[in-house]
């Protein structure tokens, strides 16, 4: 479904990504971990159209995304999640939902996706009509993931889902990531979080300053001593 | 009594005027956190174009106020494509040099449509034509000329159109969530240059209303712009500058404190209220009334 093919992305001269390689396959859910720095962002940035690659290409299914501008990958069927979750914080719930639904221009029903959001996010509609900063930061998140969905993407990208949330509500957003594969949606992530993000993916990879250093099964990856060590604290 | 509620129905028509210009201000700060000083000549524009389309072509005013905001608008769009985004494209990683680029860039616009309107129209003030019943409305000994409900029925209905803009139409939601935040917006599927155009677009419109408002009032002339912009300025920073509603609402405030201070103490000391309020804000409230004091956005 989508195959990032040796792509290198710099800021200003520095390379931040170097000949990365990754593939996923509709119906996975895929997870990128790594330390901080390590380029995940910078990753998903290029994804979305918001950062060029000097270098490689992207694909999505037949077509190219390297040269196409972020509102036409979003069109194209992929939404992103973004890191620190990003809500419009001026706007209500609801419209940061409507927000989600922009790339499918005016006028599209967007009742039936509101419908399935609250019914994944019930504390949504509780909250549709306050400002989205009077959210928790769990809150946020799943608003942040409500938004992307509404996009009706075939690929969601989520730039650490887990990022500033107590453990329970990081527990409910990996459950709310395994619902939403089942119901259809092909998963990218990126996470911090190593331990939850290889517990509820199928595949991995692991960056490390840019480079993608091992790949393979999440199961073999979370089992494998170097990563072990280095990422789930386990020495 | 009678001089307070004269003087108040003036403040309103100019303090409008302030608000369209205060208005004209904050939709670039709020989007893009840039002042254009280009503001007093698409101001001026939109008196001269005001006076062209109902003297000459013959163009009911509020035709004429139609075709002035949309005319001045694409000159804004025009604007943004010249004047704004080389710069923002070959700047975009640099904030301050670029701020400093957009200052010199939007005030040579203005030494440039300066210097257009004295071509086209002549350095000499024109005056606007005789649209307006000449018979001011009386009642009970109040005296307002007709022109005042005018200008002040046509900023408010401009005022709420925008609001519908804004809050009700698909582009309208796509620019409040640029303002708020580029990037996401950009992967929501808001295309940012579309979102820059339609930003300079209505900034000029609606400081080009706001000019041929004055103008129906008074008159034009090529540097008309400089006085009623520091008033729209002062305005903008009294409500808070980037804030829509702030605009409005410094906009009448300034325009009521001139008219009180006209009528209680004396006209020489009109200008003084607004520049003493402007340093009066930037000294003890520049977020101003309707902006949190502290800022912060993360």
């Amino acid at each position: 479904m989508l195959t990032v093919n040796s792509i290198v992305v710099a800021y200003s001269a520095a390379p931040v990504l170097r000949e990365v390689s990754l593939d996923v396959s509709a119906g996975e859910i895929v997870s990128l971990i790594g330390a901080n720095g390590a380029g995940k962002t910078t990753l998903m940035k290029t994804l979305s159209g918001l950062l060029a690659c000097i270098r490689g290409t992207i694909t999505f299914g037949d077509r190219n995304l390297t040269t196409l501008s972020p509102a036409e990958i979003v069109r194209a069927g992929i939404s992103q999640v973004p890191e620190g979750r990003r809500v419009f914080r001026e706007m209500s719930v609801q419209e940061n939902l409507e927000m989600g639904a922009y790339s499918r221009h005016h006028g599209a029903d967007i009742a039936g996706e509101l419908t399935e959001i609250f019914s994944i996010f019930p504390i949504l509609r509780e909250r549709r009509g306050q400002l989205a900063e009077t959210l928790s930061g769990g809150e946020q998140q799943m608003l942040a993931i409500g938004r992307a969905l509404m996009a009706k993407p075939k690929l969601l990208l989520l730039d650490e889902p887990s990022m500033g949330l107590a453990p329970k509500m990081v527990a409910r957003i990996f459950e709310v990531i395994a619902e939403i594969r089942r119901r259809g949606t092909t998963v990218f992530l990126v996470e911090q979080n190593a331990a939850m993000a290889l517990h509820y993916s199928d595949r991995a990879y692991v960056i490390e300053t840019g480079r993608i250093l091992m790949a393979g099964p999440s199961k073999d990856l979370a089992g494998n001593p170097r990563v072990a060590a280095a990422y789930l604290g386990k020495h | 009594m009678l001089e307070a509620i004269q003087q108040a129905a003036t403040g309103l028509a100019i303090g409008s005027v302030y608000a369209l210009v205060a208005l004209a201000f904050s939709v670039t700060v709020r989007a893009l956190n840039q002042i254009n000083f280009a503001t007093g000549e698409l101001f001026m524009l939109g008196a001269y174009l005001g006076i062209t389309l109902t003297a000459t072509i013959g163009f009911p005013f509020w035709v004429a106020v139609i075709a002035t905001a949309i005319a001045v608008s694409v000159i804004g769009v025009l604007f943004e494509k010249i004047a704004y985004r080389p710069l923002f494209r070959a700047n975009a990683g640099h904030p301050g040099r670029l701020h400093i680029l957009i200052i010199c860039s939007t005030i040579g616009t203005s030494i440039f449509l300066q210097n257009a309107a004295m071509l086209i129209w002549g350095a000499q003030a024109l005056p606007f034509p005789k649209v307006f019943d000449p018979e001011p409305f009386r009642f009970q000994g109040i005296v307002i000329p007709v022109e005042y409900f005018w200008v002040t029925g046509v900023a408010m209905v401009l005022m709420g159109a925008l609001n519908v803009f804004l809050q009700g139409t698909w582009i309208g939601k796509g620019l409040r969530a640029a303002a708020q935040d580029r990037e996401t917006a950009a992967l929501m599927g808001v295309s940012l240059p579309a979102a820059d155009s339609w930003t300079f677009g209505v900034s000029a419109g609606i400081g080009a209303v706001g000019g041929l408002l004055i103008g129906a009032m008074s008159f034009a002339y090529p540097t008309m712009g400089a006085a009623f912009v520091l008033k729209g300025f002062t305005a903008a920073i009294m409500g808070g500058l980037g804030s829509i509603r702030g605009a409005i609402v410094g906009g009448f405030l300034l325009g009521l404190a001139e008219s009180l201070v006209i009528a209680f103490i004396s006209s020489v000391y009109k200008d003084v209220v607004a520049f003493a309020l402007l340093l009066v804000f930037l000294q003890f409230r520049p977020t101003g009334l309707l902006l949190k004091p502290v800022q912060t956005r993360v």
